[in-house]
């Protein structure tokens, strides 16, 4: 099989940190500085979620400010990533065009390069568990969960990508998709205790990682469980999809 | 230099086919589609941009095709470089392709010159050693190490030109892919120094003994390195053989 190609796969995953590195320092115009622009959105949603909601739930969880926080860097994780690989084959049809560059980089590169902001909110995060005198090397336990976590997005995100190629305001129904996953993840309100709530995959993922991080629990084994069963679905339907579809993503776009 | 120990044609092109759908000419997205049962279905309409092309590739050889805009020249490009896939007719590709579309593909005017280097040498397929190996042999070449760390918006268009051959060709002839696709992309636009260096390195790349095929509109240079050339019309060969008798042929028809 041609997907287990060893050296293609080194050479898909280096095509897409190049891609990654590029758009990552055109994002940040190369400045040291141009990295507080990818911790504004999420603070500026901290700061409001928390001053709305600290009456309410400020009281009922412990560490509000900390739960809230991880949630959202949870969630903008796979919500920056999936709205970018809506676009990342159908907006850029020139260069799928006029150079024989492997699909899969792209959508890769999308994922990298969140995954570098994703890295600069985890060490803020480790800071602000400093501030809150908790042992911030639990964010090693982090790590096993991210790797399920960016299997999941990248799954997810080729799903979208070859959408994205036929369906052209995919990225707008999208948007909306993303507002619906924000208020059915509990990033700001304690998980209901419901069935219903794991078959939102970004809840066992949180949960899994937000349990480990900040309470220093271990995660019921049916949450791990799940977050396999997550990760190996859309890996396997969104590589599929695309390696079905990428012939076709040239003379579509 | 390309040993070649194999009589195995390394492509072989038979009565190929492309067509492409015009009928739906916007997509109409997901909301279009809902209310799409008050629109008036478009009937399908499809195009044949090549149709029964059968040439004859010679292992090491030169390929020169001309034609008028849309005559499919640069469809028969894209299928032999796998962008697209052929519909019809038969296909076979053996060995590495480099396709090359116009040299400043892939260049980011907000990075730096440095940064450039990295990007069009990964997009042309080197890890990242074997950049490392190659970037002071394309620094020089390009004469503009003074500028490594300027972005390159802020270079004139013959710096930008210059930049782009000097890592592209030395990709290629890092990479001595078996096949190398060229469309429109031969042009260094620098100065007549540079010209003058960039021409011997071309000379150099076509007589490496890769199978080269090369879309142009620039008849003297066909003429003047291929061994072949084809003339294609409305997606069908019209002549091959000789370059200069079918170049003559394609004036001809032209006035």
């Amino acid at each position: 099989m041609k997907f287990f190609d060893k050296k293609k796969i080194q050479d898909i995953v280096f095509l897409g940190f190049s891609l990654a590195r590029a758009n990552f320092k055109l994002r940040t115009e190369g400045k040291f500085l141009g990295v507080l622009w990818y911790l504004l959105d999420p603070l500026l949603m901290f700061l409001i979620l928390f001053f709305v909601f600290r009456k309410n739930l400020g009281s009922t969880i412990e560490y509000f400010p900390l739960y809230l926080i991880w949630g959202l860097i949870i969630f903008n994780f796979f919500s920056f990533a999936t709205t970018q690989a809506v676009k990342a084959v159908s907006g850029n049809g020139p260069f799928i065009k006029s150079m024989k560059i492997t699909s899969e980089s792209l959508v890769l590169a999308v994922l990298l390069q969140t995954a570098f902001s994703h890295f600069f909110e985890l060490l803020i995060f480790a800071l602000f568990l400093i501030t809150f005198k908790i042992f911030a090397l639990s964010m090693v336990f982090y790590l096993p969960v991210f790797l399920l976590f960016f299997i999941f997005i990248l799954g997810t995100s080729f799903i979208l990508a070859t959408l994205g190629v036929y369906i052209t305001d995919l990225s707008n129904v999208w948007a909306i998709i993303s507002r619906i996953l924000f208020f059915a993840t509990p990033i700001f309100y304690i998980v209901p205790n419901k069935i219903l709530f794991l078959a939102n995959p970004l809840v066992v993922f949180l949960e899994i990682s937000r349990n480990l991080v900040i309470y220093h629990h271990f995660p019921e084994p049916i949450f791990i469980f799940l977050a396999f069963i997550y990760a190996i679905i859309a890996f396997v339907v969104g590589l599929f999809l695309f390696e079905k579809f990428k012939t076709k993503f040239a003379e579509n776009i | 230099m390309i040993i070649q120990n194999d009589d195995k044609k390394r492509i072989v092109v038979e009565n190929i086919g492309k067509k492409f759908d015009l009928g739906k000419q916007k997509k109409d997205g997901l909301l279009g589609s809902l209310f799409g049962i008050l629109n008036r279905k478009v009937e399908k309409k499809e195009f044949w941009a090549l149709k029964n092309v059968t040439l004859d590739f010679e292992n090491g050889k030169i390929l020169g095709i001309v034609g008028r805009n849309g005559s499919g020249k640069s469809t028969l490009l894209r299928l032999l470089a796998g962008i697209y896939l052929p519909d019809e007719g038969k296909l076979e590709i053996n060995g590495q392709v480099l396709y090359l579309a116009g040299f400043s593909r892939g260049l980011m005017p907000k990075l730096t010159m440095r940064e450039n280097i990295y990007l069009i040498c990964s997009l042309l397929g080197l890890n990242n050693k074997e950049i490392k190996e190659r970037f002071d042999e394309i620094v020089d070449f390009s004469e503009l190490r003074d500028y490594l760390d300027t972005q390159v918006f802020k270079f004139s268009s013959g710096m930008t030109s210059r930049l782009s051959f000097s890592a592209t060709i030395f990709s290629i002839t890092h990479r001595q892919p078996e096949i190398i696709l060229i469309d429109e992309a031969l042009e260094a636009g620098a100065d007549l120094t540079f010209r003058n260096k960039a021409t011997s390195k071309i000379e150099e790349l076509l007589a490496g003994g890769a199978n080269i095929v090369i879309v142009s509109h620039n008849l003297e240079f066909i003429k003047k390195y291929c061994h072949k050339a084809v003339w294609m019309d409305k997606g069908v060969v019209k002549k091959t053989g000789d370059p200069e008798e079918v170049i003559n042929a394609y004036i001809k028809n032209a006035i």
